[in-house]
């Protein structure tokens, strides 16, 4: 069988618990039924199996993920794990939550399904999370004290955090102490906002000011956290890459994420990822519940195939195909273009940004070679699950 | 397949996928340029098969599975961009990029670089210009830390340089008949002779340019190019090429001397 995974986004309740000014998710109170992801289950396992992939990696998220409760997802593991044995298959399951609903109910599952890890979101500084009626402020007072109970019951947590204009006039050090210091996590992935969806603060960056931003905190993991083990995306990955080690990029970097991702929301819906499926039913691949093939699916979808022919189109016609650093980019995220420039046939807007982090990444090749040389430890990021950008 | 030290007791035959019946116990290499060679190649036994050779626009239809593909660039300019496509199937099966060296060159290694597939170029007699981008694609393979899937023949003469690894560029690149003897399609005319589709071709073309004094006797390379670059044009000069070879050369003492100051690193 293929060693390649099929990697899964599922958004089981496309409803949340938080109020967050700049998500790119167009909610509704729809929640999917046990019966409903036994179908969905099928579709998937079938798909497996003509893709020939032994094992898929399933992101479940939200809306709120675990706005479920632990007991539904208990029944789902329940449901999943022997129809996947049943056909040679399994399933690998990854949570990405923003830790509002968590507390001792969900330890045993945590545990059992999700291999004690945990994945959330938070920002710093946090300016658009927010609880219902509530303030930034509050919300991260509750999701701090969730991460400390988290992490006192043993498990691990990895947090996305999306940057946002205020988070540009914070020194670097600041913005990872915030991190590792005052929540913490040792592993941390910084995301770049787009104006998705319904959302509002998520605009696009300027691209000076993000550089040097980022510029900055890769100089302070390096001075403060590189050598105590502080992983901080996508830097690691970009840097052992540069280092001609192997590094597992997030998707907005991969050669075509179309041929990477999948997301399936609550409907049924399927689309590239999360925002796709649940802000841009124009670009659906088309819904699980009224056509069960997902391979055939797949294969004739126009909307996927204008993924697919993205990359072809921004090597001819963009200059991607003259880049020095096409090795690791491929043309950027189709959503990041389509929110800010209203295509996908288009470089991604944050495109001089990538190009000076690259820059900045293979200058420091070298003295990450001989930093990992003195830790003596080994390389760490090709058997870690992928690090996904939402 | 990889060319190693020795050539195979019984060389690979390239055929056209047309004529695969005539050649019913040895390892092929099967060209297909259409749609319906897809029949042919089902109809061999998978072992047998060490390349499927099929133009870009034939590399997504549905090979056995598995079975290792060469895709036949034939105009770089044109179809370079198209490459990235692979990206799909390249977690299917083993795809090299085989890419003349005329205009565009540099742009489809890169991209197929870029995809980490392996890369074949074929230089034949290149003039300055498919020197120069020859010359782009080598900076990439020598200093892009992404680039780590082979690239011949540059790989081939690196380890000849480095390591004395006696591989000539007509091995590497899959064109020597000791090892791999290709079946003309029907009707496509002769080359020139002397043909190299006899064993033994190789040695005798470069004592040959050696006996004639061509530039080959006194070059530092010849070990390893063994005069494919003299061929089929004796006359061709390489003024183009010996600088690519020089630069790689200079590369692996810079290599080796890497090498050597690693050993010294305390474990």
């Amino acid at each position: 069988m293929s060693g390649r995974p099929l990697s899964l986004i599922l958004l089981p309740a496309l409803d949340c618990n938080a109020a967050c000014d700049y998500c790119f998710e167009k909610k509704s109170r729809v929640r999917l039924s046990l019966p409903d992801l036994s179908r969905l289950t099928r579709s998937i396992l079938d798909h497996m199996e003509i893709m020939d992939a032994e094992r898929a990696e399933v992101y479940w998220q939200g809306g709120e993920a675990m706005l479920l409760g632990p007991a539904w997802y208990e029944a789902a593991f329940e449901l999943m794990e022997p129809a996947a044995a049943a056909r040679g298959r399994s399933f690998a399951h990854y949570l990405q939550t923003n830790l509002v609903g968590f507390g001792p109910p969900w330890r045993d599952v945590i545990r059992t399904v999700f291999n004690g890890s945990i994945g959330t979101s938070m920002d710093y500084p946090n300016r658009h999370r927010r609880l219902p009626g509530g303030t930034p402020e509050q919300f991260t007072e509750i999701w701090l004290r969730a991460v400390g109970e988290a992490l006192s019951a043993g498990f691990e947590i990895g947090v996305i955090a999306v940057l946002n204009a205020d988070s540009l006039r914070v020194p670097p050090g600041d913005f990872l102490q915030f991190f590792t210091g005052q929540a913490g996590i040792t592993n941390i992935q910084v995301n770049l906002p787009f104006p998705g969806g319904p959302s509002h603060g998520g605009e696009t960056l300027e691209s000076a000011a993000l550089s040097r931003f980022l510029e900055g905190l890769l100089d302070a993991w390096m001075a403060d956290g590189f050598d105590r083990g502080v992983r901080l995306g996508p830097f690691e990955a970009l840097l052992d890459l540069c280092a001609g080690r192997p590094g597992r990029l997030p998707c907005i970097w991969n050669p075509n994420c179309a041929n990477e991702f999948l997301c399936i929301d609550a409907r049924g819906a399927v689309a590239l990822c999360d925002c796709w499926v649940t802000s841009y039913p124009r670009h659906h691949f088309g819904n699980l519940f009224e056509s069960p093939d997902l391979s055939a699916m797949l294969r004739v979808s126009p909307a996927r195939r204008a993924f697919l022919d993205r990359p072809t189109y921004l090597l001819q016609e963009e200059g991607c195909g003259l880049c020095p650093h096409l090795s690791l980019c491929h043309g950027g995220c189709p959503v990041r273009t389509f929110t800010a420039k209203g295509t996908i046939l288009a470089r991604d807007p944050y495109c001089e940004v990538y190009q000076a982090l690259f820059g900045k990444c293979r200058e420091l090749a070298g003295e990450v070679v001989r930093r990992r040389l003195a830790l003596s430890r080994p390389n760490q990021a090709s058997p870690e699950p992928p690090s996904r950008n939402q | 397949m990889t060319a190693d030290i020795g050539p195979p007791p019984d060389p690979i035959l390239s055929v056209p996928a047309g004529s695969v019946d005539a050649h019913p116990a040895v390892s092929l290499v099967i060209r297909a340029n259409r749609q319906e060679d897809l029949d042919r190649v089902r109809g061999v036994s998978p072992d047998r098969i060490v390349w499927i050779e099929a133009p870009l626009d034939l590399a997504e239809i549905a090979w056995p599975p598995g079975l290792p593909l060469d895709v036949m660039v034939a105009d770089p300019a044109r179809e370079a961009a198209r490459l990235h496509g692979l990206s799909r199937a390249r977690d299917d099966r083993l795809i090299r990029v085989s890419i003349p060296a005329k205009a565009g060159v540099s742009r489809a290694a890169r991209i197929a670089m870029a995809l980490q597939l392996p890369v074949r170029l074929l230089p034949g007699q290149p003039g300055p210009e498919a020197a120069a981008e020859l010359r782009t694609v080598l900076e990439t393979y020598l200093h892009d830390p992404q680039a780590n899937a082979s690239v011949q023949p540059f790989d081939a003469a690196l380890e000849y340089l480095l390591h004395g690894r006696p591989v000539t560029a007509w091995a590497a690149l899959e064109l020597d008949p000791a090892y791999v003897i290709r079946i003309p399609d029907p009707g496509e005319p002769l080359p020139a002779a002397p043909r190299p589709d006899a064993p033994g071709f190789v040695a005798a073309w470069i004592s040959r340019l050696v006996f004639e004094a061509a530039e080959c006797a006194g070059c530092p390379y010849a070990g390893w190019c063994a005069g494919l670059f003299k061929w089929p044009d004796p006359a061709y000069a390489c003024d183009h090429i010996k600088p690519l070879l020089a630069a790689i050369g200079v590369n692996a003492e810079a290599i080796a001397r890497d090498l050597g100051e690693a050993l010294d690193l305390p474990t």
